[in-house]
């Protein structure tokens, strides 16, 4: 059983209100289920509204192998519950997954930007928002303060290792004037994984928190 | 370990931030490729360009308002335009400005107005070098209440780009 990091109201923006929401230190099996029942749902129901537009076909479809493939990254996740570089976290809001980050930590995993380079980071891995929550997903996205709230949690764990807040991440295309514009990491451009690669370093990390 | 940050912390820091998406790190890549994540290029509305063109235009008009020491009730009154619209321009990016409201802004401001269509997407771009300076200039930006003079000058030149550059 993973630890209550903290109790941290979202907003809910449907309704103006706050709703609060836990902060697990573990991804769960709990919220596994979620992921596979609650979220994958709705990503197939883009796919279909997306194939009766045509704007999806099947060749598309197997091109970009978009199938049951999901069930390989699920089983990740055990695996890396029993390995010390990796940390997981959960948010969870009404009894329901609400977001998900993994992050990674280790020898190999060091700071390229040239003030901290080859110093030690934490690395996002993966920073999750549940489907009802994105933009491109649907018109009226439900929680706010999800991602700002893991990526503290990141800042938290780096600062907890004594590595100063620093930490690492890839971006996807909508959410790089996030990282750069509202966070405030240094963007150092698109990297072999063909994503944006942001790092933030330990005086970034202060300023992001204060 | 222990969390840095209090629930009064992200109470505040919600309030001030854009409604943009956050998803990070080569797993969701993964994840797209697996189905649970659409891939960028299958979703052709809400493009991620007009989104950092739409935020470069929230970041000029409260720049070019606080530069004037006006509130958004006093600039919506002399733009005739709703208060509300002029938030949502400052803190939305997901918001496509109306282009009436857009022409009254660039009339009160007197900037080019097709420059401001360009940027604020109610015109269609494939204008890169525009895409980036709008980037780099949404970059610049601070939430001081006041312009500091690094701000000022961003802000100076790159409405010195639209005026000129851009047609």
């Amino acid at each position: 059983m993973g630890d209550l990091l903290g109790v941290y109201p979202l907003k809910d923006r449907r309704t103006g209100q706050e709703v609060e929401a836990k902060l697990w230190s573990a991804i769960e099996d709990r919220h596994v289920e979620d992921f596979s029942t609650k979220w994958k749902p709705i990503f197939d129901a883009k796919v279909e509204e997306l194939k009766r537009g045509r704007l999806l076909t099947n060749e598309l479809l197997a091109e970009h192998n978009l199938q049951d493939a999901h069930w390989q990254w699920i089983q990740k996740i055990p695996e890396r519950r029993d390995q010390l570089s990796w940390a997981s976290f959960a948010v969870e809001a009404e009894n329901v997954t609400q977001g998900l980050m993994f992050t990674r930590a280790g020898p190999d995993v060091r700071a390229r930007e040239a003030s901290q380079r080859n110093k030690y980071i934490v690395e996002v891995d993966l920073l999750a928002i549940a489907p009802w929550n994105r933009f491109r997903l649907v018109h009226e996205p439900q929680f706010k303060g999800i991602g700002r709230l893991l990526l503290a949690a990141a800042i938290s764990l780096s600062v907890s290792e004594e590595f100063g807040g620093r930490i690492g991440l890839h971006s996807l295309p909508q959410a790089e004037s996030w990282y750069r514009d509202v966070c405030g990491m240094t963007d150092l451009g698109v990297d072999g994984t063909k994503m944006r690669y942001f790092e933030m370093t330990d005086a970034q990390a202060r300023a992001f928190i204060e | 370990m222990e969390m840095l940050i209090s629930p009064d912390w992200l109470r505040r820091k919600v309030e001030l931030d854009p409604d943009v998406d956050t998803d990070a790190g080569p797993s969701m890549a993964v994840l797209e490729s697996a189905g649970m994540f659409l891939p960028a290029e299958l979703v052709p509305a809400d493009d991620a360009k007009v989104v950092n063109l739409i935020m470069a235009f929230g970041v000029l008009v409260r720049q070019l308002r606080r530069q004037r020491q006006w509130t958004i009730e006093e600039l919506a009154k002399r733009a005739r335009v709703d208060a509300e619209d002029l938030r949502l321009i400052e803190r939305d990016p997901h918001n496509k400005p109306r282009p009436r409201v857009v022409h009254q802004l660039a009339v009160v401001f007197s900037m080019p107005e097709r420059a401001l269509m360009k940027l604020s997407g109610a015109t269609v771009t494939r204008d890169e070098a525009f895409e980036e300076e709008a980037k780099r200039f949404a970059a610049k930006s601070d939430d001081m209440s006041k312009l500091s003079k690094e701000e000022q000058r961003a802000l100076n030149d790159y409405v010195k780009y639209l005026v000129e550059r851009v047609t």
